[in-house]
């Protein structure tokens, strides 16, 4: 017995048990962390989290010096992307409000089959205090425009009159201009009235009907249109709203203030009415 | 002095008198035509004749009144003559003024401008005055307000001026 169990058999035997036992221990758990396992995560954990963080930290310092170069790329060609799309977006709200005036001029032409129409943008405004009148890009070798012209909106809405055609320009005294007379109706009215500029009410950007007798009915709010009387006008143009009556200065009778129907300040495009069918 | 380098002088001198009208054209046709003060807008081609008269002489007065004229009109959507022949006149006129009667200054910059300009806002109302038969209260109002307002900008134009002229060997 003791030739078969030597010394170092014995021990080996013993070494051999303990590993056994240790690692039935840690495996007899039933599928949780057994102490030995506890323990060395105990014991390691702070290596763990140390080298994680080290590990974190090369490898970013390795992505900022690896794909640094990348993403300044990609920087630029996002840059470039929100470019585009912001342009787009620009063009697209362009097309719609595009699309927003044709439909309305086209519902104008629906309704006025007689006019015929130039289509024009203004181009710059007067900077003197003393007049408003505006340059728009038809002319007479673009264009058939001619002295006397309406120019009104998509809308339908009078806003001038051409006072003076270059080759590729014309010159429009806009509505609220002391040049400007038209004869005009309100709506709760068939009285004729002349509707015109005045210098007083300019610089507020109206208008006025001055003289207007007692037996002419007139209120607040009314819609000022033009006659058609005199052929220079198409009838039914819409000039503006009654704001406001007071009594004439010479006592001969009212004056309203009328107030544009366009916002004459923030023309950008025009039409002007090359010819119509004249009806009184 | 070389006559080359003489010729080198005006040339400059044209190049930049002829920058300088064409920004403040800008600025009163384009700029202050959309963005009015208190509902005017400052008559800047005036200002700017007056000062390069009184700092330049009336010879180069005269002519920038030209130019500056012929500009005012276009802005004014008027035909070129009412404000061509004005300040063709206020150039030489102030020009004169600043060599013989009022020392050249500041002060005297806006004294003669305050003049300058009430005499162009008469110009201007005039056919509206006597032929359109429109009320002179609200002409008046017109002319004071375009004419104070307008003497703001004699601040920021004045030292612009005086450099050009400095520049251009004028002064």
């Amino acid at each position: 017995m003791k030739k078969h169990f030597s010394g170092k058999s014995i021990a080996a035997i013993c070494a051999a048990l303990v590993i056994v036992i240790i690692a039935l221990i840690a495996l007899g758990t039933g599928g949780r962390a057994g102490f030995v396992t506890r323990i060395a995560s105990g014991v390691t954990k702070p290596i763990r989290v140390a080298a994680a963080s080290v590990a974190s930290e090369i490898e970013s310092l390795y992505g900022y010096m690896y794909k640094y170069d990348s993403l300044v790329a990609e920087n630029q060609r996002l840059n470039v992307e929100i470019a585009e799309l912001k342009q787009n977006e620009r063009e697209y709200n362009e097309v719609l409000e595009e699309n927003e005036r044709f439909r309305a001029l086209f519902d104008l032409k629906s309704r006025h089959s007689d006019y015929v129409f130039e289509t024009a943008s203004v181009l710059s405004w007067t900077s003197s205090n003393w007049a408003s009148s505006f340059t728009i890009s038809k002319g007479s070798s673009n264009s058939d425009v001619e002295v006397g012209d309406a120019v009104i909106t998509e809308a339908g809405m009078l806003v001038g009159q051409v006072t003076e055609v270059e080759g590729t320009t014309s010159k429009c005294r806009s509505i609220i201009d002391t040049g400007f007379s038209a004869s005009a109706f309100t709506e709760s009215s068939s009285d004729t009235v002349v509707a015109k500029g005045n210098f007083a009410r300019m610089r507020d950007g109206k208008l006025a009907i001055e003289y207007i007798s007692e037996s002419t009915h007139m209120y607040t709010g009314d819609s000022v249109m033009t006659s058609g009387k005199g052929e220079v006008f198409p009838r039914g143009l819409l000039i503006g709203y009654v704001s406001d009556m007071d009594e004439d200065i010479s006592g001969l009778g009212m004056t309203a203030t009328v107030e544009p129907a366009a916002d004459i300040g923030d023309l950008m495009n025009v039409y002007v009415i090359t010819d119509f069918k004249v009806t009184e | 002095m070389t006559k080359l380098k003489l010729k080198k002088q005006t040339v400059k001198a044209v190049v930049i008198h002829a920058v300088f009208l064409i920004v403040v054209y800008i600025l009163q046709a384009e700029v202050f035509s959309r963005i009015k003060i208190l509902g005017i807008v400052p008559a800047l081609l005036p200002l700017a004749t007056i000062g390069v008269a009184m700092l330049e002489g009336n010879g180069r007065g005269s002519v920038f009144g030209l130019f500056a004229g012929i500009l005012c009109d276009i802005s004014f959507n008027q035909p070129a003559a009412l404000m061509t022949i004005t300040l063709t006149l206020v150039g030489w006129f102030a020009g004169r003024l600043a060599e013989t009667v009022v020392r050249r200054g500041f002060l005297a910059y806006i004294v003669v401008s305050l003049g300058v300009l009430l005499l162009v806002s008469f110009v201007q109302m005039f056919g509206q005055l006597f032929f359109e038969h429109v009320p002179a209260g609200a002409l008046i109002r017109t002319a004071l307000g375009q004419t104070l307002i307008t003497l703001v900008f004699t601040i920021p134009m004045y030292p612009v001026i005086k450099s050009m002229a400095k520049k251009t060997n004028a002064a």
